[in-house]
């Protein structure tokens, strides 16, 4: 019941989760990392990287695609010294424009959606969602742009959508 | 007399056309200065996908420039039987300085107008003109290319945009469609898909195909089954043949992202001495374009080579007064 509401809950947020419904649930994993696309397979909607051979990342919008690791794709790739990517290459953010350096203020995982804002204790703990258009001040939020297709969910939200797919799967099972 | 009879003829005759007056690639240094602004508002360009993920969209913006001209007189989009109507089509791309000079972004930006044939048609003939007096390469053609276009989009009806977004590792694209009211973006489905975006993939770098369009094409999947490597690519070859021909396949009857792969899966199928006549930027299997630039260096597409002989064709018609 619980996870009938909360997959509910999830589906019905387009703020968020703004994957167009052409693209959802039409066989192809294409509505990018932390979205809820029933397409793709266990844990890709939420990006696992080790999928990916040495060298490769998921492609945020396609994530069972592996790509070149790159500053701006979103993963922090260690074997180019990336302390950090946003998902973009530039500035603003939670990292640097060459993903050398965490902006004082962030904390930044392996993944986009992993630079969280620290620096204000007022602010609730928004994540920077991937290549959005987020300004350095305020909650980090995708770009309001009429995008045709699918944007990153901030992760405060995939963890429950994660939750909501991994049971509906068991229950398929079932 | 024979010298002022043969003047006379020449003066009555139609103004001989070349492929540089339907189909023009701007060069670089020329493209900088003509920028997006001169024919699209930057609220346009702000409903946009950002086209790059390592640029400020002020950055992107004032680097966006018409790298690319085409006039069609014909222009078809949909099924057999599909009227066709006049257009010129302007390509866009974010022109930069880069360590060797100046380049590009592999992202570009497709305007459509709506243009009367007549117009279409007198703006080819004064570049033709210009061209016969003093050649593509002058100050003064450019010049007169740059206020021809001008004039025919102040005439025109701006109709649509079409975008091609780059990922950071430039081994991804996202291609998409909108149609243009006023300055409103309305996202389109792209043909046969019935999608908002297709996403495309190319990570063989020079040495194999290694492509991956998603969704697959619907109406060549031999092809991009065989691009995935997941088909035969001599099954494929018809399917390819197809793609290139305008007299198969237009913007209305397939999805962007086999038209865009087809060049360099063209290279990658041919032999060496096939690849005569083909850029050999497209060696490269992430060059994509149909005619701009891949990077620094200037890429015109088969297909893009052949609708540019087929416009040309009808411009001839149109010249000797029939229909297109």
């Amino acid at each position: 019941m619980m996870r009938t509401a909360l997959l509910f809950f999830c589906l019905a947020a387009p703020a968020v989760f703004a994957c167009d419904a052409s693209t959802r649930g039409d066989g192809v994993c294409d509505c990018g990392c932390g979205t809820v696309d029933p397409d793709c397979g266990a844990g890709f909607g939420a990006c696992v990287r080790n999928h990916c051979p040495a060298g490769q990342v998921p492609w945020e919008h396609q994530p069972e695609t592996c790509m070149s690791s790159a500053c701006g794709d979103g993963w922090r790739d260690e074997r180019t010294n990336e302390a950090c990517d946003d998902g973009d290459a530039l500035p603003r953010g939670g990292c640097s424009a060459d993903c050398k350096q965490v902006n004082p203020g962030f904390s930044c995982g392996e993944r986009a959606a992993g630079c969280t804002r620290t620096g204000d204790a007022g602010l609730p703990q928004a994540p920077d969602a991937g290549n959005g258009m987020a300004p350095d001040a305020g909650p980090a939020m995708d770009s309001p742009m009429p995008r045709g297709g699918c944007t990153s969910a901030p992760a405060w939200l995939t963890a429950g959508a994660l939750v909501v797919w991994a049971g509906r799967r068991r229950a398929l099972k079932r | 007399m024979l010298a002022a009879l043969a003047g006379a003829v020449s003066a009555c005759a139609p103004t001989a056309l070349e492929p540089d007056d339907v189909t023009h690639l701007v060069p670089l240094a020329e493209a900088r200065r003509f920028p997006a602004g001169v024919v699209m508002g930057r609220e346009v360009f702000d409903q946009l996908h950002p086209l790059t993920v390592v640029d400020e969209p002020d950055a992107l913006w004032s680097a966006l420039s018409v790298v690319g001209v085409r006039a069609d007189p014909c222009f078809v989009e949909g099924a057999s039987g599909a009227p066709c109507r006049p257009q010129l089509r302007l390509v866009l791309q974010p022109v930069m300085e880069g360590p060797g000079g100046l380049t590009t972004r592999d992202a570009a930006v497709h305007l459509f107008f709506e243009v009367r044939s007549d117009e279409l048609l007198e703006a080819v003939e004064t570049l033709a003109t210009a061209r016969q007096r003093s050649g593509v390469e002058s100050a003064a053609w450019r010049s007169t290319l740059r206020s021809t276009i001008e004039r025919l989009v102040a005439k025109g009806q701006r109709s649509k945009v079409t975008q091609m977004s780059v990922h950071a590792s430039n081994e991804a694209w996202i291609f998409g469609g909108f149609s243009l009211d006023g300055s409103t973006l309305t996202a389109v489905p792209i043909p046969t898909l019935g999608k908002l975006e297709h996403h495309v993939t190319s990570t063989g770098g020079t040495t194999r195909l290694a492509a991956t369009l998603i969704p697959g094409s619907m109406m060549e999947p031999a092809f991009s089954n065989a691009t995935a490597g997941k088909g035969p690519v001599e099954g494929a070859r018809a399917s390819l043949d197809r793609l290139e021909s305008p007299d198969a396949h237009n913007p209305g009857t397939v999805d962007c992202g086999g038209c865009h792969l087809a060049s360099t899966a063209r290279w990658h199928w041919s032999t060496p001495e096939a690849r005569a006549g083909i850029d050999p930027s497209f060696a490269d299997t992430r060059n994509l374009r149909a005619l701009g630039y891949f990077f620094d260096q200037p890429a015109v597409s088969p297909r893009t080579r052949l609708e540019t002989a087929a416009s040309l064709r009808t411009f001839e018609r149109l010249q000797r007064g029939s229909t297109p």
